[in-house]
């Protein structure tokens, strides 16, 4: 595949010369840095596959998941059956879709910082080492890009014919569009922030995009379903004009159905000309600036850590932080204290782990969302009523142990975990403590504040009679949690790498991530079901006591568990 | 004689931080400079800027008469730069990043070849040459790092602790080549924290403190002025006095208040 895309890159030779860059390096770098992406998995798949083990063939996963996206895409084909209507919303969610790969990978792709020590160095001027970026980018996302088209392209072909090539070219230039927008934004960002901080942001650029990716993926369907959108005429919202999408819908709707009127060829001529333009501007004027920039992000400014380190320090004279009473609080022994900090310091600081859990607790509420929409309701006050009067909140509780899992799975890795060694090396008896602080920080940190919000939003919708059932959910959720636990944080905190393979049983601990709180789950949904004191079996049963001996049973067993966790011995501990 | 590197007045500042405050140097070829100081001192900022890598100094450097604002590609190419942090792609093969980095100096593919052959067999990495670099132990991506600073025959050498990681025989072999190179008129920039190599390798020592030069001149030179050996001279001048002081504390609970 990459020869392929190295000889056409050749091909083009020409005008690589015209914009000043030099094709002997330009072809060594991109040939170089193809090679790399091949070699290891990429920052696409990385961000897909949070739960999934780490494949091999990354680039390929990433062309199929692209092509499922882009079947997946079709449906907004049925949505209208004008033409302009229906590639307005395509072109719109492949610009979305497009940007967010972009957002992700430009950190992995145009800011590899040993790119400083290898390529700035050398002779290589700036255009050269900006169009081997873009190209490298383009690349990348034509592996993406065009499996993502195919499905749109083949249905338009049947239904529409040889117009379909105009559609390809647009879906083209609507890329290099896409690849100018988040350079733009990259660079202003870096003018406006500094480096580090500009990182900062970008994680949370990229936690947020994920979660609109991944919510879209749910939500809009169903919002649309009933949506009419055959009655709307794009036309009557001049503000549309603003945005690219719907020129290049209106470029294609003038092709596909004849329209050569005035405004048809401006919107024609804008989808050409904005995206060629855009390319000169990324290479003329973009390109030295961002290459300056970049340099100073491969950690030149040695001193402003060291001064911000000393302002630091300052509060811990006075009281105690949050975090070191919390770990006071919860944890039995020093050895628990001290993972407990530990895991709370590095969760709140490394980019790594939130990108991969911070989703994660907005995925519940979508699914949530997802859940409450997937009724057949008319309007959403119908929607609302049904849900106060049914018992949707057991769902609600059962499903935040979702968050608790992504973030112990994370736990275990990091990309500094040779950091490790020192677990090894001090005098530790047995990693249990080690293992309950690191649950109990998880615990509190991501669980506890995750179940308050559902606490909280469980009383405005179902009022106070479901404090029994928060309280019982309470108990269960962490008797789930401490089973999750011994499944899967079976590894000291941040001490194993991201890439190992998950060993055997990887379905089986799937498996359980069902059972465990559906099992649970199912038989407290039993519980409210006798709510009113029905007879059961000639016997009265209130409900709540129902509710208590069932939370005891399940504070026993999560006690028992704990402190069967809290032993846990260096022969068990998989490394 | 004509300088082949010439700093005058050079100052930089990362934010309110003057990091270098009127850097003025002088350097001839054939020498082999050691430039030295402790951390934060702005070593590598200079080199940095020496290289090319940042541009938005003040002051004036000029490497061969070409000037470093306008011609930087020229100066780059004429010099070969060792990093310090042994950053390397490497996914690569010792072959494949040679050919790279050959490539952007715009060598050919059988000059490379030959080159990378030779060093990477005078280092003992021959059979090496094809496996994936992350296998590889520090001092072995440290060789091919210094592999890929000298292959396209620079007049000008940059080193930044090019010893980390090797073992004894690969720093005699090291020094060695750092004296062959002189003899061919080949100007090194020597930045390192190991006195004792640099006292040795070095023909003059320049030592850096807080953004300016505070010694410069042969070790004979500056042993007269200063202290019998590097380490003693270094501490003297970068304002440490106590150092057993210092040690002893670190060692013992101290009873003064």
């Amino acid at each position: 595949m990459n020869k392929f895309f190295l000889a056409l890159i050749r091909f083009l030779k020409p005008l690589w010369l015209r914009l000043g860059v030099n094709v002997t390096q330009l072809m060594a770098i991109l040939d170089v840095k193809l090679k790399m992406d091949d070699r290891r998995p990429n920052a696409y798949t990385h961000m897909r596959q949070q739960k999934k083990k780490e494949q091999k063939y990354g680039s390929l996963a990433v062309v199929l998941i692209s092509f499922l996206m882009g079947v997946f895409y079709l449906f907004v084909f049925t949505l209208s059956s004008n033409p302009l209507m229906q590639l307005f919303i395509w072109f719109s969610v492949f610009m979305v879709m497009l940007s967010i790969t972009l957002i992700s990978d430009f950190t992995s792709v145009l800011i590899d910082v040993k790119d400083n020590f290898v390529i700035l160095p050398k002779p290589v001027s700036d255009k050269t080492v900006v169009v081997s970026r873009i190209l490298h980018i383009m690349v990348h996302v034509s592996k993406i890009v065009l499996p993502l088209m195919l499905p749109a392209f083949i249905w338009l072909a049947v239904t529409q014919g040889v117009v379909v090539l105009w559609f390809g070219v647009l879906v083209l230039l609507l890329s290099v569009l896409c690849i100018f927008l988040i350079n733009a934004v990259y660079l202003l960002a870096l003018k406006l922030t500094t480096a580090e901080r500009f990182k900062e942001v970008l994680n949370y650029v990229q936690i947020i995009f994920s979660v609109i990716v991944f919510a879209t993926y749910y939500l809009v369907p169903r919002l649309t379903r009933n949506l009419h959108l055959d009655d709307i005429d794009l036309w009557a919202y001049p503000l549309l004009n603003l945005a690219p999408s719907f020129w290049f819908a209106a470029a294609y709707a003038a092709v596909a159905q004849g329209i050569f009127t005035l405004p048809m060829l401006f919107y024609i001529v804008l989808s050409l000309v904005v995206p060629v333009l855009s390319l000169w501007l990324v290479v003329k004027v973009f390109a030295p600036s961002f290459n300056r920039k970049l340099a100073m992000l491969g950690g030149s400014g040695g001193d402003a850590p060291a001064v911000k380190k000393q302002e630091a320090e300052l509060p811990q004279a006075g009281r105690m932080q949050l975090y070191k009473r919390l770990a006071a609080w919860f944890s039995r022994g020093r050895q628990e204290q001290l993972a407990f900090e530990l895991v709370w310091l590095i969760t709140g600081r490394s980019r790594e782990f939130k990108l991969k859990v911070y989703p994660s607790l907005a995925y519940v509420l979508v699914y949530f969302v997802f859940f409450m929409l997937s009724g057949k309701h008319t309007s959403a006050a119908e929607a609302w009523s049904k849900l106060s009067s049914g018992n949707a909140f057991v769902i609600l509780i059962y499903s935040s142990t979702f968050v608790f899992i992504t973030a112990i799975t994370n736990l275990v890795y990091s990309d500094k975990f040779r950091a490790g060694w020192v677990y090894y090396a001090a005098p530790v008896e047995a990693p249990g403590p080690l293992l309950m602080g690191s649950f109990k920080a998880a615990f509190v940190k991501f669980f506890l504040p995750f179940y308050i919000v559902i606490a909280i939003f469980s009383l405005a919708v179902w009022g106070v009679s479901v404090v029994p059932d928060l309280l019982l959910g309470l108990v269960n959720v962490a008797l789930v949690n401490i089973i999750f636990a011994f499944i899967f944080l079976r590894k000291l905190p941040f001490a194993s790498e991201i890439n190992v393979k998950q060993g055997a049983g990887g379905f089986l601990k799937g498996l359980m991530v069902l059972i465990v709180p559906g099992t649970l789950g199912m038989l407290h949904y039993a519980t409210t079901l006798l709510r009113g004191g029905k007879p059961v079996f000639g016997i009265y049963l209130s409900a709540n006591w129902l509710v208590m001996i069932f939370a005891m049973f399940s504070a026993v067993a999560f006690y028992l568990l704990q402190a069967k966790y809290r032993e846990t011995s260096w022969e068990v501990l998989e490394r | 004689m004509q300088p082949i590197i010439s700093i005058s007045n050079l100052k930089k500042s990362y934010g309110e931080k003057q990091v270098l405050k009127g850097i003025d140097l002088d350097v001839f070829p054939g020498q082999i400079i050691g430039y030295i100081g402790p951390n934060g001192a702005g070593k590598s900022t200079t080199v940095k800027i020496l290289i090319g890598l940042l541009g938005d100094f003040e002051g004036e450097v000029s490497v061969l008469g070409h000037n470093l604002r306008t011609d930087t590609l020229t100066i780059k190419s004429l010099i070969g730069y060792v990093p310090e942090n042994a950053e390397i792609y490497d996914v690569l093969t010792p072959m494949e990043y040679l050919s790279f980095t050959g490539k952007l100096y715009q060598m050919d593919d059988a000059v490379i070849r030959e080159r990378a052959t030779r060093m990477l067999g005078a280092f003992g990495l021959l059979e090496n040459k094809d496996q994936r670099m992350d296998t590889f132990s520090k001092g072995m991506r440290q060789k091919v790092l210094i592999i890929s600073g000298l292959l396209h025959d620079p007049q000008i050498v940059v080193l930044d602790e090019p010893l980390s990681g090797l073992d004894a025989n690969a720093v005699i072999m090291v020094k060695e080549i750092l004296s062959l190179l002189k003899k061919e008129g080949k100007t090194i920039f020597y930045c390192s924290h190991m006195m004792d190599v640099v006292e040795k390798v070095s023909d003059r020592i320049v030592l850096i403190n807080e953004g300016s030069i505070v010694a410069d001149g042969t070790f004979e030179q500056l042993k007269q002025s200063e202290g019998d050996t590097l380490e003693k001279i270094f501490a003297q001048l970068t304002g440490e006095h106590n150092l057993s002081g210092a040690a002893d504390a670190f060692v013992h609970k101290t009873e003064r208040i």
